[in-house]
């Protein structure tokens, strides 16, 4: 069988809410290089079960799903009880019904045509009320196809089902005295009462995908309440005196058959779209970028990550709830373990160091913490042990014993080897010294003298990193070997291209710090945290930013967490006519005055505190440069990649690019003398390498008998391995320059 | 996590109005109204305090230098 990748996972623990969305994303193993998009797009049945915006960019777009808050997946039950109680209800096996001419309903129970029946619509009737008294497991779902003459039983597990209420006589059947009773976990007479309960009473329903296609569902109550005043002849819409055109518009239907009802249409979105304020406000991608980023905000992803050793954790000095919050976020727990700060921030183009992207940050803000964040990380090492042979040992190796040591300082070791807690620690510095023995009859390249016994096999820090051991911790593990894990802690303040985020998928890094002095004011004294361009706004039409920002303002001032929830009643009117109240100018709008010159700003400034999120690419973790460096041993062109010291492409763009230039000269440096510059001696007469002696200056070439004239050429090292590939394969490519005399042409 | 000392924007000190401001919610006053109380004005102060989440106290939970020496009721 072949193996499939991808099947464990580590569980991501960045922030609380990207772990939770991880536990509940489901993959298609699909071709990712298929072209057909289908199976990549969205489907109607998939309302409600997986987020309409959770999911990844690019090659997995829409093959990895992440499911809605409320879906659950279907565990399986016996089908034993149900096809016993079809049996009991008149289904008439297949043997004596093969060939009956009447008109009857075909039963599937799991895709297995178990028999035929006369009075399907009775039979799925009691089917359901059975499921909703718990007779039959909530689970299961049961499908009438009509046009088919099928009915269809599902009981096995893997269906993504929903729970709905249940609709009887256009009322819920969930009343107000079961949600007190959901409330206070008890019913009137004192009996435990829980969501399982409310499912097993039958006042809410799971259906699977299938099962949905067959009833009838309205988005609200409210469509409940119209459509029995409509029964009872009354006009539900009654000319309201007052015509609000910023409310949401509400669908006029005539449709008096519901059957089920929604919960509450934000329950589509996912772990990670539920945390955004407004998304109903915004262009429906920004929705998909902050549900990727999201899971790259920093904030405290468990309260116990002092005693755990993960192998990279930031923490957030001074997490903050969010001023706008959704419902889902009660369940979603983002209050108790936040991901971010409401950073006061001023829509404005303030000096030009805000632009493409970029933010101005408030150096003085950052001074009193802002953003400041912990970033941990953890080395590990075990002593390895063949069988009882105890092979190597944490020591701190010694120059005369121990071979092959490394440039880092071992002066921080302590005698077992490891480095001690609140060392500061940084570059190349060993924190664990761990020797290997050499076998006895190993030369070691003739560096080995009679002391040298063993091998260093020493953990270095890595090289661009710094920070104080934060804790070590020595145990055994599972086969009896000593096992050690330290950790590093280092503190992260924001600078200048650290990324920022806001939760509606605007992102950016930090172009400048400005002090609070040079920051601009309100006559109130505020100063903003943050300072953004207007630019980022019209062409990617977040207005949910927008939003949020005049709720929060509202919030703030008022002493209340805003209600962000998407497809409720809430409109902006209504929040800047509390705004107004508060003795603040409605939209949000502030007169600012700039920090250098103390005048007023030519326009009014848009200001108010909005939630951002301090996403984990951080500069100093990317910073890089190399004037020489490790080389590749095969090619002798340089390593690739920050954490080797590589080099830094020329790739072939840049080469079109030089080339259209014509700047010949430097194309050559970068390509050859900056990369793989080779000296070879070959002989004038066949073309081929030649023995050269440099010492006693001696130029042979046996085959030829020639000792006189050979050249000496310079090419990529690449070039001769290519020549010598060649050979191998009985080709011989000869080298003949004008130097040589022989130019065939 | 702890309260932080002072307002991020305006540098108002707000890291001595933790304990009076959950005295006050305790006392059932509002969190508007106890804001107003603690004469914070501006929304940059405001906010310091009124989206606090004061995580100290449950990372106090794992206390790791804290041993006791009955053995642990594991129930």
């Amino acid at each position: 069988m072949a193996s499939k990748a991808g099947v464990s996972q580590v569980l991501n623990r960045y922030t609380y809410a990207s772990t939770l969305s991880h536990l509940r994303r489901c993959n298609t193993p699909l071709g990712r290089e298929g072209k057909i998009a289908k199976p990549r797009q969205l489907h109607n049945t998939h309302w409600g079960m997986v987020c309409p915006a959770e999911t990844p960019e690019g090659q997995a777009c829409g093959l990895v799903k992440n499911l809605s808050l409320m879906s659950c997946i279907s565990v399986g039950s016996f089908s034993g009880p149900v096809i016993e109680f079809l049996e009991e209800w008149g289904l008439e096996s297949l043997e004596e019904n093969a060939h009956s001419a009447t008109p009857c309903t075909k039963v599937f129970v799991n895709g297995v045509w178990m028999g035929v029946h006369r009075d399907p619509a009775n039979l799925v009737k009691t089917i359901k009320k059975l499921r909703r008294k718990d007779d039959i497991s909530p689970e299961v779902s049961v499908v009438r196809d009509i046009r088919e003459r099928e009915l269809r039983v599902y009981t096995d597990a893997g269906r993504v089902c929903r729970p709905l209420f249940i609709v009887e006589d256009q009322q819920l059947l969930f009343k107000k005295k079961h949600l007190r009773w959901l409330d206070t976990a008890k019913d009137d007479q004192d009996r435990p009462f829980e969501w399982d309960d409310i499912v097993r009473k039958g006042y809410v329903e799971l259906l699977d995908a299938e099962e949905e296609e067959t009833v009838m569902i309205c988005m609200s109550p409210d469509d409940l309440e119209a459509s029995r005043l409509q029964a009872a002849g009354m006009d539900s819409q009654e000319d309201d005196s007052e015509f609000d055109p910023a409310k949401r518009l509400k669908a006029t239907t005539n449709i008096h058959t519901w059957t089920h009802c929604e919960i509450h249409p934000s329950m589509i979105l996912g772990v990670c779209a539920s945390i955004i304020p407004f998304p109903d406000h915004n262009q429906s991608p920004r929705n998909t970028y902050q549900s990727a980023m999201g899971k790259q905000a920093m904030g405290i992803y468990l309260t116990n990550f002092l005693v755990r050793m993960d192998t990279m954790a930031n923490i957030l000095y001074y997490p903050q709830k969010p001023l706008a919050t959704t419902r889902s976020m009660e369940y979603l727990k983002f209050r108790e373990l936040p991901a971010g700060q409401n950073a006061i921030v001023a829509i404005l183009c303030y000096s030009g160091y805000n632009q493409e992207d970029s933010v101005i940050m408030n150096q003085s803000s950052i001074d009193r913490g802002l953003f400041r964040s912990m970033y941990y990380r953890s080395y590990m090492d075990l002593e390895k042990k063949s069988g009882i042979q105890q092979l190597e040992e944490f020591e701190k190796p010694t120059r005369d014993t121990t071979l092959r040591m490394k440039h880092g300082t071992y002066d921080k070791l302590e005698d077992d080897g490891l480095i001690a807690p609140g060392t500061g620690v940084n570059g190349e510095d060993i924190i664990i010294g761990k020797t290997a023995p050499i076998p006895p009859d190993s030369e070691e390249l003739g560096q080995r003298t009679r002391t040298h016994t063993r091998r260093d096999v020493s953990t270095p820090l890595k090289s661009t990193e710094s920070g104080i051991i934060d804790q070590v911790l020595i145990t055994t593990n599972a086969e009896g070997q000593k096992f050690v894990k330290i950790r590093v802690r280092s503190t992260r303040i924001p600078q200048i291209g650290d990324k920022f985020a806001s939760r509606h998928g605007q992102k950016g890094t930090i172009g400048i710090t400005y002090r609070q002095e040079d920051m601009p004011f309100t006559a109130e004294g505020i100063t903003p945290d943050l300072v953004i361009n207007p630019h980022a706004i019209p062409s990617r039409m977040t207005i949910g930013h927008l939003v949020e920002c005049l709720l929060s303002k509202l919030a703030t001032l008022i002493g209340q967490e805003g209600d962000a929830t998407p497809f409720t009643e809430l409109t902006v009117e209504s929040v800047s006519r509390f705004l107004r109240q508060k003795g603040y100018q409605s939209r949000g709008l502030e007169i600012m005055y700039h920090g250098h010159t103390g005048k007023k700003l030519q326009a009014q400034v848009y200001l108010g505190p909005t939630y951002y999120q301090r996403l984990k690419h951080m500069v100093d973790d990317k910073i890089h440069s190399r004037a020489r460096g490790p080389v590749q041993i095969l090619t002798r062109q340089p390593v690739e990649g920050r954490s080797r010291d590589g080099g830094l492409r020329f790739g072939e763009m840049e080469r079109d690019c030089m080339i259209s230039h014509g700047v010949a000269a430097f194309l050559k440096e970068r390509l050859f003398e900056a990369s793989d510059a080779y000296r070879v001696h070959v002989c004038d007469i066949c073309g081929l390498t030649a023995i050269a002696n440099l010492k006693k200056q001696t130029f042979e070439c046996r085959s030829c008998k020639n000792k006189t004239a050979c050249s000496q050429l310079f090419i990529p090292y690449a070039a001769k391995l290519l020549f010598q590939e060649l050979q191998s394969m009985n080709i011989a490519a000869r080298l003949y320059t004008t130097s040589t005399g022989r130019i065939r042409d | 996590m702890i309260i932080p000392v002072r307002c991020f924007s305006c540098g108002k000190v707000v890291g001595d109005k933790w304990n009076t401001y959950l005295g006050l919610l305790a006392q059932d006053v509002g969190e508007g109204e106890a804001l107003d109380r603690l004469q914070l004005k501006r929304y940059c102060c405001r906010r310091m305090v009124l989206t606090h989440v004061d995580l100290i106290e449950k990372l106090l939970q794992y206390n790791p230098a804290e041993r006791s020496k009955e053995p642990k009721n594991v129930a």
